[in-house]
């Protein structure tokens, strides 16, 4: 069920077209954000994963503060998060990837994995680790490019989905075809 | 008091050392409030490692999650609540069924409690 406020954003995303310059930017602490920031980011991560999160959760996520909180913004609203943590010394953990669904297949998620990429490795970390939905085919491919494979299967975690858990070396660029 | 004092850590090293050697079971760690392990068993396994691992899962697990495992070519991974602050989490070989495992393992978490 997408709420009345998404629309409002889909609406407003359809009106400002390609006039609108979206950059990925890095974002202040979560627990910084005004309540319903993180109430948009919520219901952005639902529309687009279909999973529901509980938003203090969210707020208390132990996001890396050099890689860890690119938001895909005009300035003013967040359209998408690529969220992260450090595992160990070279080893980082992607928890969230969402573009917002309009704005997908317009090469931001390229670019946002870039970003963090190139900032990742700049810190020193060579391997990433993430969680993918089995029926994610875009997402899947980002990451099989980017040199990821399939670790293991993650089971109980998504609505009735299975997921992926997919780890490989740290590349802001996809491999040749 | 000292050795009153050391008996608690002792006791809770031999119950996870039983843990580890049911059948079917390759490592067992017990995770405190702070999401780092405070016992481990065996003691050459890497534990930060798997406790990282779990703790990025469960941080962004959503709502409606339940009894998350994972699965990899060689086994099992998953944990049970032993109280408010402290999580076991075990691995497995491929073999085991992780259903059955997680009932004997309910039956032998009681005996950590008094030792955390």
């Amino acid at each position: 069920m997408v709420s009345g406020e998404l629309w409002a954003l889909v609406r407003e995303i359809h009106a400002r077209g390609d006039s609108i310059q979206l950059y990925w930017s890095i974002s202040p602490e979560i627990r910084q954000w005004e309540e319903s920031r993180v109430e948009k980011v919520r219901k952005l991560i639902q529309s687009t994963t279909g999973e529901s999160y509980d938003i203090e959760r969210l707020k208390m996520l132990p996001l890396d503060p050099k890689f860890g909180r690119f938001i895909l913004t005009d300035g003013e609203i967040d359209y998408g998060i690529l969220w992260a943590m450090k595992m160990s010394g070279e080893c980082a953990r992607v928890l969230a990837f969402s573009i917002h669904t309009n704005l997908q297949g317009k090469g931001l998620g390229h670019t946002g994995w870039k970003k963090f990429a190139d900032e990742a490795i700049r810190m020193g970390i060579k391997e990433v680790q993430l969680e993918v939905r089995q029926d994610n085919d875009s997402a899947i491919r980002l990451y099989k490019r980017r040199g990821l494979k399939i670790r293991g299967q993650i089971i109980g975690f998504y609505r009735g989905k299975k997921g992926w858990l997919m780890f490989g070396p740290l590349n802001s660029e996809p491999s040749p075809q | 008091m000292m050795p009153f004092l050391c008996i608690p850590p002792i006791m809770r090293e031999e119950i996870l050392a039983g843990i580890s050697s049911l059948n079917g079971v390759k490592c067992a760690v017990i995770i405190g409030p702070d999401a780092l392990s405070i016992e481990y068993s065996p003691t050459d396994i890497d534990a930060e490692k798997f406790v990282a691992n779990w703790h990025a899962l469960e941080s962004i697990a959503p709502e409606n999650a339940t009894k998350i495992f994972i699965r990899t070519s060689d086994s099992f991974l998953f944990s049970q609540r032993i109280d408010e602050g402290h999580t076991l989490l075990i691995q497995t070989d491929i073999e085991c069924n992780v259903g059955s495992m997680r009932s004997i393992i309910a039956k032998e978490i009681p005996k950590l409690v008094p030792f955390l």
